[in-house]
């Protein structure tokens, strides 16, 4: 693998995501924990008539898995709760647009993971 | 004195280009490298003298046997103890698995481990501890890398009835002192097990000397196949002890009802044993012992004092473990402010360079660092300081991509 990966737009929002935060009162919010290394990523999710409100994720971890977060989150503002929940690791790679590959499709995975679990155990209003 | 320039040359897989790149291996704690001469060996087993060992009357059986036997042997003087103290297994984990399931534990019995313990060298003896009632109590590392000892004569009692150290820390690359650590243990008559696994492929090792009761190691980073590895126990301890496996080999006369097992080592060597891994095991000891193992240690010795001396003027460098080469084996663990291990790791690769990223197995010591994981280069005798300017170069660049 080259290191493509680390385009200007990974290190940039690696260095000063958008997104990064906690939401106070979160319709829906869960962690995901990456073994391997420890990296941890929480989403937390505002709906709003079945749309995305706001979203926001917090927590640690390697350029890949932070920019992934943060695109992610970027991406979430302009879908519906259903749209989101029939995203797939695909999507997320997409998103990404750079090539990724074996062990680091787990970090560029993260957030999607968190935020899955998060659209799974939300309020009922989700 | 060897010469560590041409030993390079009998490992082939150095060879090679990776991303256009002279490979720079720096994952030996890991796995090491394997030298032509042990491929042969195990190539050469295969070839001519393969069968089953110790089952069958034949001509093949019969050298396989001698082969396998042959080896045990060479491990044995390889840590100065005995043959039928040595028991092969597939790796460290298993060593050290083998040794808690056959001693018998009871409730109020007390184990002493350490927070620079391998999950390999803590997991097994929890799980002892919430089946049997005994208790488990970690000794802390200090800010220095070493054991703190005076902690751990505190834990010292007649309750004692194990202590399980590691030899070389795979993190720290803290050099236990575990000759004193067993003086002090046997005192209140207590068992030591010692993790080798970083210890026997870098050092003379001589568990006589030592006078531990136990020491673990693994093939694999030893210059040998994976799925060979050594647990020595002493004699009379092993005849005491439960067998791990149950099945063939290991029994001496099975009926319908019950049945009786072996002595040692076979009692704990159930199954087909991995002879062909065996042999190339005693290769690889054949392949150290012609360097020496006094000249193995001072060659990482001083690769490591070269590379503390070089990695510690990197800007924003935090290192972990002894500073001092003399008590530090040839690992160094490290973080650079603002990168994470694994973005490390991936751009150091785009040069050839190969270092370990994450936990290395050892969450516990982790959450004493204060880091979710770490950066570790670790080296072994095909190493040089060509290889030290590369990692140090490679930061460099690692901080140029992540721009710190
Ligand atoms: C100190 C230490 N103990 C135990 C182990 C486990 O070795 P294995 O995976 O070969 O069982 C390792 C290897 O990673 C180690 O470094």
């Amino acid at each position: 693998m080259t290191l493509d990966i680390y385009a200007e737009e990974i290190i940039d929002r690696f260095k000063s995501p958008h997104n990064f935060g906690k939401i106070d009162k979160a319709d829906a919010q869960a962690m995901d924990y990456n073994p391997a290394c420890g990296d941890e990523v929480e989403i937390f999710l505002k709906v709003k008539d079945g749309k995305i409100s706001d979203v926001r994720f917090a927590g640690r971890g390697c350029a890949i898995s932070q920019a992934a977060s943060d695109i992610l989150c970027d991406c979430a503002k302009t879908k519906t709760v259903a749209e989101l929940k029939n995203m797939r690791d695909e999507d997320m790679i997409n998103l990404l647009g750079v090539k990724i590959t074996g062990t680091r499709l787990k970090c560029a995975l993260l957030g999607l993971w968190a935020l899955r679990g998060a659209l799974k155990n939300g309020n009922r209003n989700i | 004195m060897a010469d560590f320039f041409t030993i390079r040359a009998d490992f082939l897989i150095l060879k090679q280009k990776i991303n256009g790149k002279r490979l720079v291996y720096l994952d030996s704690a890991a796995t090491s490298q394997k030298p032509k001469q042990v491929i042969e060996a195990e190539k050469v087993f295969y070839e001519t003298i393969n069968a089953n060992v110790a089952r069958s009357i034949h001509y093949l059986s019969e050298k396989a046997t001698e082969a396998y036997e042959n080896s045990r042997k060479k491990v044995a003087d390889f840590i100065n103890s005995d043959s039928d103290e040595i028991i092969f297994v597939r790796n460290t984990t298993e060593a050290i698995n083998l040794a808690a399931n056959g001693l018998d534990f009871k409730k109020d019995d007390e184990i002493i481990t350490t927070l620079m313990e391998h999950h390999s060298n803590i997991v097994p003896w929890q799980i002892i501890c919430k089946k049997t009632g005994a208790k488990l109590k970690i000794v802390d590392t200090l800010p220095d890398g070493q054991l703190d000892l005076k902690q751990f004569e505190k834990f010292l009692s007649s309750k004692t009835k194990l202590v399980a150290v590691t030899h070389v820390s795979n993190v720290l690359g803290t050099i236990n002192p575990v000759k004193e650590i067993t003086r002090l243990a046997k005192k209140f008559g207590a068992l030591v097990l010692i993790d080798g696994a970083q210890g026997a492929p870098h050092m003379k090792v001589d568990v006589n000397d030592i006078g531990c009761d136990f020491y673990a190691f693994s093939g694999h980073k030893l210059l040998a196949p994976t799925g060979i590895g050594v647990l020595f126990g002493k004699k009379e301890i092993l005849d005491k002890m439960q067998p791990f496996l149950y099945g063939g080999h290991m029994i001496k006369k099975v009926t319908k009802e019950s049945s009786t097992f072996m002595d040692a080592p076979e009692r704990f060597e159930a199954g087909t044993a991995n002879f062909a891994g065996a042999v190339a095991l005693g290769a690889a000891i054949d392949y150290l012992e012609k360097i020496g193992m006094e000249n193995v240690r001072e060659h990482e010795k001083e690769l490591t004092r070269y590379a503390l001396e070089k990695l510690s003027k990197i800007k924003d460098i935090e290192i972990y473990g002894p500073k001092n080469a003399e008590i530090r084996g040839g690992v160094i663990s490290f973080n650079i402010k603002g990168a994470h291990p694994h973005d490390v790791a991936q751009i150091l690769d785009s040069e050839g360079i190969a270092i370990r990223s994450g936990h290395a197995c050892a969450m516990p010591l982790m959450q004493r660092l204060g880091a979710e994981s770490i950066c570790r280069a670790s080296f072994y005798i095909y190493n040089d300081k060509k290889d030290v300017d590369a990692l140090v170069k490679g930061l460099e660049k690692v901080k140029g991509v992540l721009k710190l």
